[in-house]
């Protein structure tokens, strides 16, 4: 077990192997060595922290690639692990893990706790969080990436483009939907 | 946090982690949401990233862009357009109806030894690029295209008919071979995986089913398929052999009908066709890996001659049939491709008698696989004998071998090739590549099309 501290002076005891998925942990653990030092992090918060490291408990969870989803609609892979951590770096192109329902949830959530999730795995190092999951297809597309649109919606994503320079994007891109 | 954090907020570094995880239409999509996240979208290390990707997966041959680290972004767009559209040259464009498939790259093999029987060869070029299988009547070989250099050869299978063979090369350090052959003498049919070094050549057959025929057909094995763990072979029209050499595990599936098989990420597809008979039946089926854990059959003594027991396919759960009878009954020859493009999307083509038709196949995390038409049943008028490539290109034989293009279904078009001297060839499913024997100078061509 590992002791980690947050930015709001929580501790969190976890095991070695799920923080070890953390680059920055695992680094920060060898420059230690086998010490019961606590590692702290400053830079994550309490809440963060467990949205990142415990089990799904609460109404809205996040999969392993950095997806938020309801528990109550959600088959994880192994259910006995954090859903987070649950895969290796070089699994991050993997699919696993079995979603339904998640569009309609996902609008609701709350939008500054989603970027404060991205800050931490980004600080935490943690690739497959950071993952392609926050663009992915949703219910409303039965084939293909979220057009921009629902992705500007989804994301606070302010279209600074003129009305113009959007059809001639969307028309030197078309080619990428693969029809 | 109390200030309302806006995704352009984000450090470009954290964006282009995101990108490193998505497919190219995710990237593509999202870089058409604002000015910041198009600059990143096309930013060079995005490309590159998803260049490489699709190099990993086998899907970018390394011959067709073979100057990635210099190549401006434009032009690896451009490459990836190539994709899913086929080489430029192999359509008409509105303004040049005379144009002619014309080679950008051409690469030969091997011009020192001559085969004892070159007519009854053959050569496949692997996805990767790096590697050609090369069937002559002294057993299989393996040539490095990069380095022009016999890797491998296999000398047991002297006194046997190689009749099918594919190979699966995840990474430039391992090769798996698989070759099925059957023998002169007997009614023996052998179905080995061999695991090559690639550095020195020598192999480590891995599994072995042996077992025997009770006709002798000219044709006992057709669509040899393997990815990763799993390998696929049809065997005498009707049977389908699968195994996890691996854990050393087969099945055998028998049909009712003519039988073709590919193996996509955790699903075995399997398609049927009643044949010679006027309203047969024609179906496509997804048998996913874990529910033949409750049929495989242990390998117990590698060599030994086993007498198969085949499973009915009709007893086999499967997942998302589509029944295709009114297009296809005819159809025998199936090629499933992943979407260079989109993760979790098949194309799927069928072809068979004078005509070809194709399917979307969709495998979502979240769901069921979905299957949809893309396009009618195109009529070719002759005889498809050669594979599809992604893009919908095939080869006929008019008076000269020429490229059919499918792809636009309301103006599918033909183009005449060069002039080749063999028509033992092989497509390259994405690159459209064309391997073929060269006779006269006893050396494996391979030419890439601009």
């Amino acid at each position: 077990m590992v002791l980690l501290v947050t930015s709001d002076n929580e501790q969190f005891q976890t095991e070695k192997d799920i923080v070890e998925r953390s680059v920055l942990i695992k680094n920060m653990l060898e420059d230690v060595g086998e010490s019961d030092q606590p590692i702290p992090l400053p830079n994550v918060s309490s809440s963060v922290l467990k949205k990142v490291t415990q089990p799904s408990t609460g109404p809205t969870e996040i999969d392993v690639r950095g997806r938020y989803l309801s528990t109550a609609s959600t088959t994880v892979e192994s259910p006995s692990r954090p859903p987070i951590l649950e895969q290796s770096q070089d699994e991050t192109r993997k699919r696993t893990t079995d979603i339904s329902e998640w569009d309609q949830k996902f609008i609701t959530v709350d939008q500054e706790m989603l970027f404060e999730i991205i800050l931490a795995a980004n600080y935490l190092d943690i690739k497959s969080l950071l993952c392609r999951r926050w663009l992915q297809d949703g219910s409303q597309h039965d084939q293909g990436a979220r057009p921009p649109e629902e992705i500007r919606k989804l994301f606070n994503i302010v279209n600074d483009f003129t009305p113009e320079e959007e059809a001639q994007i969307k028309k030197e891109n078309e080619w990428a939907e693969d029809r | 946090m109390s200030q309302r954090l806006f995704f352009s907020d984000l450090d470009p570094d954290i964006i282009f982690s995101i990108f490193a995880c998505c497919d190219i239409s995710r990237v593509v999509s999202t870089g058409q949401t604002c000015r910041y996240l198009h600059t990143l979208a096309f930013d060079r290390s995005v490309w590159r990233g998803l260049l490489l990707d699709l190099r990993r997966r086998s899907i970018l041959d390394q011959n067709y862009v073979p100057n990635l680290e210099t190549l401006p972004t434009d032009e690896m767009i451009v490459a990836v357009q190539r994709l899913l559209t086929g080489p430029h040259t192999w359509s008409w464009s509105k303004l040049d109806f005379d144009a002619v498939p014309e080679v950008s790259r051409k690469i030969t093999l091997h011009r020192a030894i001559i085969p004892a029987d070159f007519r009854s060869s053959s050569a496949k070029l692997l996805p990767s690029g790096r590697y050609v299988l090369w069937n002559n009547s002294t057993g299989l070989e393996c040539w490095g295209v990069a380095e022009n250099r016999l890797i491998w050869k296999d000398a047991s299978v002297v006194n046997d008919w190689v009749q099918d063979y594919t190979a699966d090369d995840p990474d430039a350090n391992s090769l798996i071979i698989m070759i099925c052959s059957r023998s002169h003498a007997d009614l023996l049919i052998r179905m080995e995986i061999v695991s090559v070094d690639v550095q020195t050549g020598t192999h480590n057959r891995v599994f072995k089913l042996v077992s025997r025929i009770t006709r002798s057909d000219q044709d006992v094995f057709k669509h040899a398929v393997i990815r990763g763990p799993i390998a696929a072979v049809c065997v005498q029209h009707s049977r389908c052999i699968i195994v996890d050499w691996r854990a050393q595990l087969y099945v055998v599936l028998k049909c009712q009908h003519s039988v073709s098989v590919a193996l996509v990420s955790r699903y075995i597809i399997v398609k049927t066709a009643e044949r010679l008979k006027f309203d047969g039946k024609s179906q496509i089926q997804l048998i996913s890996y874990d529910t033949l854990h409750g049929y495989w059959t242990p390998m117990l003594e590698t060599g030994a001659i086993v007498e198969f027991s085949p499973l009915l396919l009709e007893d086999v759960p499967t997942l998302s049939a589509l029944d295709t009878t009114d297009v296809d009954q005819y159809f025998d020859d199936m090629d499933v491709y992943e979407s260079p493009v989109q993760e979790g999307e098949y194309r799927v083509w069928i072809y068979g008698d004078a005509a070809l038709v194709s399917y979307r196949l969709s495998i979502p995390t979240n769901g069921e696989p979905r299957w949809c038409q893309r396009s009618p049943s195109v009529d070719t008028g002759h005889n498809l004998w050669f594979s599809t490539t992604y893009s919908g290109h095939t080869l006929i034989d008019r008076e000269r071998l020429t490229v059919f293009s499918a792809t636009s279904v309301t103006e599918s078009t033909e183009m005449e090739l060069p002039e080749l001297e063999t028509w033992d060839l092989h497509l390259a499913a994405y690159s459209g590549a064309l391997t073929y024997l060269d006779h006269t100078n006893s050396s494996v061509v391979i030419e890439y099309y601009r």
